[in-house]
């Protein structure tokens, strides 16, 4: 054991869906998470009493990757019986909730088929004057309501330091 | 343009929090996201649209990251006057809510931290086994002070 453990960036954001297979394709087909990382069935309980759902449900779950890299994923989770929705008071952002960010090289291409596979947008692409930076942004929700943030850029700038 | 155009793995997941400063200190004492990446105030109206918040709100935010690349990083976002809560079932997941995944060294010390910093245990560290993947790996979920769940794995230090 370390006094300091580590503790890595985001391996992953996972989503609590209605439907695997509509979440798998939105994902992939809209946001290009192409590649399987790994997918199956939960069977053992502790699955179970870390997501806090009964010991008989069924949890299905795909781990989907942009590239090669085992970091930056999401994962898709389906319980059934279905646990409740979250509730939320605001089309756009509520208190407790989480908003996936990704860049995209063409904001409006992929706003088109996010559309086409079921998000709501939230709001259009338009230029937001970030300190120096000045990035075409858009938001919207995926088909059970997760929101995401597409951030226009080119890819070589992907990992750019922010100028303040 | 390109006809297929490219999108990133996940640069961050950003948190509508309560309270700035108690959020940062949470994410940077608990996990070790001690590096700013960018922070400040939001004070381009398209901003507010993004966020779907009154024009007249103030918007303070946080990014910070673990050591390395500029992806898998946390943004906290303050809104004043904040925007209703999420409604939820106390405990385990909803449907559409979101769950950050990270790996740690020593998942023990690592729980500890959160729990002094005001995080709720959903399920306390245990060994899940995952079919096809061997001997499985201690885990534990947990929700920050604003109740974003938190999934942590333990790995050895070569594994994160």
């Amino acid at each position: 054991m370390n006094d300091t453990p580590q503790v890595s960036r985001i391996v992953r954001t996972a989503i609590f869906v209605s439907d695997l297979e509509k979440s798998v394709r939105f994902y992939k087909e809209a946001l290009g998470f192409g590649r399987v990382y790994a997918n199956g069935v939960l069977e053992h309980k502790v699955g179970h009493a870390l997501i806090g759902v009964p010991e008989d449900s069924v949890i299905r779950y795909e781990i989907v990757q942009a590239d090669e890299l085992n970091f930056g994923m999401v994962g898709l989770f389906e319980a059934k019986p279905s646990p409740p929705s979250f509730r939320r008071g605001n089309r756009g952002a509520n208190l407790g909730e989480g908003c996936m960010v990704f860049f995209a090289t063409d904001i409006h291409a992929v706003r088109d088929r996010i559309v086409e596979l079921g998000g709501e947008i939230v709001c259009e692409p338009q230029l937001l004057a970030v300190h120096t930076l000045r990035q075409l942004e858009m938001t919207c929700r995926d088909p059970d309501g997760m929101m995401i943030n597409i951030i226009e850029r080119p890819s070589e700038n992907w990992n750019a330091d922010v100028v303040q | 343009m390109n006809d297929t155009p490219q999108v990133s793995r996940l640069v961050r997941t950003a948190l509508f929090v309560s309270d700035l400063d108690r959020s940062s200190r949470f994410y940077k004492q608990g996990l070790g996201y001690r590096e700013v990446y960018s922070g400040g105030e939001l004070t381009h109206k398209v901003a507010h649209a993004l966020l779907g918040v009154p024009e007249d709100s103030a918007i303070r935010y946080e990014i910070v990251k673990a050591d390395g690349p500029n992806f898998g990083m946390i943004g906290m976002f303050e809104v004043k006057p904040s925007p209703p809560r999420v409604s939820r079932r106390s405990g385990g997941v909803n449907i559409g809510e979101g769950c950050l995944v990270l790996m740690t060294t020593d998942i023990r010390a690592v729980r500890d931290r959160l729990v002094d910093l005001g995080a709720e245990i959903v399920c306390e560290p245990q060994r899940l086994v995952v079919r096809g993947t061997g001997p499985g790996s201690l885990e534990m979920t947990c929700r920050d002070p604003d109740g974003m769940l938190i999934n942590l794995i333990e790995r050895p230090v070569e594994g994160i």
